[in-house]
């Protein structure tokens, strides 16, 4: 059960009244995690910064019709899933994107798997359904709860569901062929 | 991999680019956002309808006269401004503008929004230009602060002005002593200084050591730059292999992968080769055999 905060809708009211110092504050609390979904999603920083852009002007203007009845972190989710979407649909992701993946790994070589593994990980999710591989990152790469990536998705939980699961078997399959993508499965 | 999850760790934005994204979606807002809009309602739909005819009249009163959200235009020199929100907007003069106990004297061709009172502390705003602004000792009050960018400078009681050219934000101090927040670095810039301080003029001196080159920055450049720029990526990539340091193996590897994508089959396999008789166990070998097998 999603418990709505009330100081959430005051926030969400100011913003609506264009409030410029209730639209940065929303914008400081939430920046880092619309980043972390977006990024999660496609793996790559590289059009990160227009996305950014649009994903807050998607939640900004949509605020006028946040009806409280969920936290506005998931309100917010469902506009950055959607920027996402549209993104996904409407461009060929290129396989290189995913060179600027971080890692905390210490050594040389294990930076090294480490990228290469999310390399290969992208190129597969490059090739799922944008609905699959949306419930999929969400789910099992940013560890969102079935309930909230249906709620993100506008999707009931037994589709969301189905979704991660096709997914997964899409990738297992992949994996199966590309000992890397394996290797790096399992190691994470 | 049944349920398990999978580990990407996010890398983060520079400060620069977080910069780009606030100015593009602040420029963008007031258009976007201004105009009739319907306000979030936390009340089923009857309770709304009841309560509609009620907040006529409280609309009229509480937005009417006190202008909450349109800019607040500034006929004279001197105005003061009732505290609770303003947004100040000036053209090509300055304007004076009383908030609270304080004095704000706004620089022309600037924009800011205040909010508060002295009872609750108050919050200015800077989105462009510049402001001076004298603050009567608070009394243990809350502080009056100031946010330009990613700048925030917080005030006790004392004279200052901060100005504001995008991300470039200056401070300067005439009495008193205001704390400056940017990031993690917190400082405190006392009377007749200035934030940032000029950087000293730097000193040649024969024996300066040669600037230190991080080829993993070098290296995530020409990642990002190869289907931009693949002649500045291979540049880049040979640099970084050719120096030999720790990310000499995987630029040699990246040199010769690029070189076969863009066609150069005889180059490529020759730096694929040459990758696996400098690094047979490296952490690319099975891709560089890979790639020379197809």
């Amino acid at each position: 059960m999603l418990r709505v905060v009330p100081d959430d809708l005051d926030l969400a009211e100011r913003c609506v009244r264009g409030d410029r110092v209730a639209q940065r504050q929303l914008f400081e609390r939430e920046k880092r995690r619309v980043h972390a979904i977006l990024y999660r999603l496609l793996g790559t920083n590289g059009p990160m910064e227009d996305l950014l852009q649009e994903a807050f002007l998607e939640i900004f203007r949509s605020l006028g019709s946040y009806r409280g009845e969920a936290a506005i972190g998931t309100w917010i989710d469902r506009c950055t899933v959607r920027v996402a979407y549209r993104w996904l649909r409407s461009r060929r992701v290129f396989l290189e994107l995913a060179h600027d993946v971080a890692s905390t790994e210490p050594s040389v070589e294990r930076k090294a798997f480490a990228r290469e593994g999310v390399r290969r990980l992208y190129e597969a999710l490059n090739q799922l359904d944008a609905k699959q591989r949306i419930a999929f990152c969400l789910h099992v790469i940013d560890g969102m709860p079935v309930a909230r990536v249906a709620a993100s998705m506008d999707a009931t939980v037994v589709a969301t569901k189905v979704r991660i699961f096709r997914a997964r078997r899409a990738l297992e399959l992949r994996a199966a062929k590309d000992p890397v993508l394996e290797d790096f499965m399992e190691a994470t | 991999m049944s349920d398990e999850k999978i580990r990407v760790d996010v890398p983060s934005l520079p400060e620069s680019t977080w910069q780009r994204v606030e100015k593009g979606v602040f420029e963008r807002l007031p258009a976007e956002v201004e105009g009739p809009r319907a306000v979030p309602s936390r009340l089923p739909i009857w309770i709304a309808a009841a309560a509609a005819i009620g907040l006529v009249g409280i609309c009229a009163f509480v937005w009417w006269p006190r202008h909450t959200t349109a800019p607040i235009a500034l006929p004279s020199p001197s105005t003061t401004v009732p505290a609770s929100t303003s947004h100040v907007v000036t053209t090509d003069a300055p304007a004076s503008v009383s908030f609270g106990e304080s004095s704000l004297d706004v620089g022309p061709a600037s924009e800011l929004v205040a909010t508060g009172d002295d009872g609750r502390g108050v919050l200015v705003v800077l989105e462009r230009g510049s402001v001076k602004l004298h603050v009567p000792p608070r009394a243990g009050r809350p502080p009056l602060g100031v946010q330009a960018g990613n700048v925030r400078v917080q005030v006790i009681g004392t004279r200052f002005s901060v100005e504001r050219n995008g991300s470039d934000v200056r401070v300067h101090v005439d009495d008193g002593t205001v704390r400056v927040t940017n990031g993690a670095d917190v400082v405190d810039v006392h009377a007749s200084e200035d934030w940032p301080v000029a950087p000293p003029v730097p000193t040649v001196t024969h024996s300066a050591l040669p600037p230190k080159i991080d080829d993993e920055a070098l290296f995530e450049r020409a990642a990002r730059s190869e289907r931009t720029d693949p002649d500045g990526a291979l540049q880049l990539y040979e640099g970084i292999a050719t120096r030999g340091g720790a990310w000499a193996p995987n630029a040699l590897f990246a040199e010769g992968r690029l070189e076969l994508d863009r066609g150069h089959t005889a180059n490529g396999r020759r730096l694929l080769e040459l990758y696996l008789k400098r690094y047979p166990r490296g952490a690319n070998a099975a891709d560089a055999k890979s790639l020379l097998e197809k």
